[in-house]
């Protein structure tokens, strides 16, 4: 019995370690989400602010032009911003009519393929994004009504792609060391409000 | 290999993708047409892999970047926002008491009122999924106090929640609108009466079920009319804020998301006035919507990408040329593309399913000379549909997931009394597209 516990302790040893580097990981991800979420939670509440202003603005005989492009640069930061809390929360609703009759184990190795595959997008726009801002930067480009510079919008984009890509790591790495009983995967928004628990399949 | 073979192979790949990796629509029309694009470009215009490559994703990043910072998109999180700050304000209660006061007396009562709520919640929520799960917490235990049967109760509260995208504001038709240049006032507008038609053969639909099975619908209790008049007083705070943005749309003066800012703006002031809103909720109300945005938003990027590579291999074109070039009424063409509608609005996610199709369908309907706000209210119309049939049916699982003593099955069973009900609102709008126009036709 001795000899038996000790020939495990290494591979639950080892365990508990990825347990422990998965934990601080997903602590990792839920900070930059949070920081990022309030971020665009911010600019949904300029976009709703900007565009009430305009109206009252224009009513009152003056005519701010530039509105139209900062609600659309917040709008940005609304969604890239988001991304990654998004998928942490799993509220893409994929299309499993097929692949929930395959066993687990199929379908963990289907998970694996389709976050690698999302991960990859991620970082190559990420990456392309970062490249298109420094160009933007570089050759002076500024907006078209308000002639301000535009590539930190373009920057932010970008991050919200990185940080998207971090979030899927984390979904990788949780599809190869799953935890015994997961309490971070929830509901698809919108259905979480009410429903308490998972939707059975039929 | 031709650039239309290639996009019979992407489309082919596009499908296999979601169906068989469980890859989100939005994220699979956006790896498919990064990939469709620099096949194309590689193997179709002859440049060299890795130039190939660069252009490709140079062209999704800058779609990428078009769509996140579209002006006119933002109307999207505007009204997903409006809808979240009345849900979380408890307004859907409200509603369904209202309605409840008019019509709970009658036998099948409650099931009526819980479609008219649902048609009133989808006057500040274009989402079906959250109409659903908001009216399905709320109808659902009083019918079962009355005990109502299982069947009748889930089907009313899961078709009734389809209205959140057949009335204004809704979704699905601000995304077609954006992604077809057309007006979104024009089709807020337009689909008013088939959305009002259709809530109102929902709601027959429940009296003739209950003909034919009375004991189904046991009737409520009879309000005093004092109690129904005072019922319709905090309805009037709905009312006001579904008129006031749609009038600031019909008029013209204001763009889509300067009326959706507004309508958001005075939800805000009549919750925290009414002290209906707590921080905590306000901040909940935020972030729903943040992700449900960002939920549709990778749907409308990825399409827009996929639809670039649909564009460049020229097989809408080519499609529309064969389709038009068939011997056959143009009346029998949208029917075709009805029923393909439908049967891919029951496999996936319906603003994904028409994203996809679109670009192929849509110019055709231009071919054959039909009116697409007319166009837009039908799709809108028929791929709801796919949200309480099977095998997807979402807004059923939603209710099914909030009655678990219930089974799936029966809450289809349900929902299949309601099928005739949207085939003759269809029919109705195929003979008479003024139901769209007459209205449509008003908007400046």
């Amino acid at each position: 019995m001795a000899a038996h516990s000790a020939a495990m302790a290494p591979g639950i040893r080892g365990r508990r370690r990825s347990e422990v580097e998965v934990k601080y990981l997903d602590k990792t991800i839920i900070i930059l989400n949070g920081v990022l979420i309030l971020l665009a939670g911010v600019a949904l509440l300029a976009v709703m602010g900007l565009s009430v202003a305009n109206i009252v603005l224009r009513m009152m005989g003056v005519r701010f032009g530039g509105v139209y492009e900062l609600v659309g640069f917040a709008g940005a930061i609304v969604i890239a911003a988001a991304l990654g809390q998004t998928q942490y929360k799993k509220d893409h609703v994929p299309v499993d009519i097929i692949t929930r009759r395959f066993p687990p184990a199929v379908n963990r190795g289907i998970d694996l393929l389709k976050y690698i595959l999302k991960m990859v997008f991620a970082v190559v726009v990420a990456w392309k994004m970062t490249a298109y801002g420094l160009h933007v930067a570089d050759t002076g480009e500024v907006s078209e009504t308000l002639k301000i510079i535009h590539y930190p919008f373009i920057f932010v984009v970008a991050g919200g792609f990185a940080v998207l890509a971090c979030t899927v790591l984390l979904d990788i790495v949780r599809t190869l060391v799953p935890e015994p009983a997961s309490p971070a995967v929830t509901q698809p928004v919108g259905q979480e409000q009410m429903v308490e628990e998972e939707v059975p399949l039929p | 290999m031709t650039a239309q073979v290639l996009g019979l192979y992407g489309i082919g790949v596009l499908l296999a993708a979601m169906m068989l990796l469980k890859m989100p629509p939005g994220y699979a029309m956006g790896i498919i047409g990064f990939g469709g694009l620099a096949a194309h470009l590689s193997w179709v215009a002859g440049l060299p892999a890795g130039a190939a490559t660069h252009s490709a994703t140079t062209l999704v990043v800058t779609d990428l970047w078009g769509s996140f910072s579209n002006y006119g998109l933002t109307v999207i999180p505007m009204f997903i926002l409006m809808g979240e700050l009345i849900f979380y304000g408890g307004y859907s209660d409200t509603l369904y008491r209202a309605a409840y006061r008019w019509f709970g007396h009658y036998r099948g009562g409650l099931a009526m009122t819980s479609i008219l709520a649902c048609a009133g919640f989808s006057a500040i929520c274009g989402s079906n999924t959250a109409t659903a799960a908001t009216m399905g917490a709320v109808a659902i235990p009083s019918m079962r106090k009355y005990k109502y049967h299982p069947t009748l109760m889930t089907g009313a509260v899961a078709t009734g929640s389809t209205l959140g995208v057949m009335i204004p504001p809704s979704i699905v038709l601000v995304v077609y609108a954006l992604y077809q240049s057309q007006s979104v006032a024009k089709l807020f507008i337009g689909v008013l009466i088939p959305g009002l038609l259709l809530t109102g053969l929902l709601a027959a639909t429940v009296g003739l079920i209950c003909l034919r099975h009375p004991e189904w619908g046991p009737p409520g209790e009879r309000s005093t009319w004092a109690q129904r008049l005072a019922s319709l007083l905090p309805v009037a705070d709905v009312l006001v804020l579904f008129v006031a943005v749609m009038a600031a749309m019909f008029s013209g003066l204001v763009t889509a998301t300067e009326a959706a800012a507004v309508g958001c703006f005075l939800a805000l002031v009549i919750c925290l006035v009414r002290r209906k809103l707590t921080m905590t909720a306000l901040a909940q109300a935020l972030h729903h919507t943040l992700r449900i945005t960002c939920m549709v938003f990778m749907i409308v990027a990825g399409a827009v990408i996929f639809g670039r590579f649909m564009a460049i291999t020229g097989l809408p074109q080519a499609a529309a040329g064969w389709i038009g070039s068939l011997d056959v009424p143009g009346w029998v063409v949208i029917l075709m593309m009805l029923a393909i509608y439908a049967i891919g609005g029951c496999l996936m996610d319906a603003l994904a399913f028409l994203l996809i199709s679109l670009p192929i369908f849509f110019p055709l309907v231009e071919q054959l000379g039909y009116d697409p706000v007319w166009f837009g209210v039908l799709l809108c119309l028929v791929t709801t549909l796919g949200a309480i049939t099977p095998p997807v049916g979402i807004c059923c699982f939603v209710v099914a997931g909030m009655n678990k003593d219930i089974p799936m099955e029966r809450v289809f069973q349900g929902t299949l009394y309601y099928l005739p009900a949207f085939l003759l609102t269809v029919l109705i709008l195929m003979l008479w597209p003024q139901a769209v126009s007459v209205l449509a036709g008003l908007v400046r």
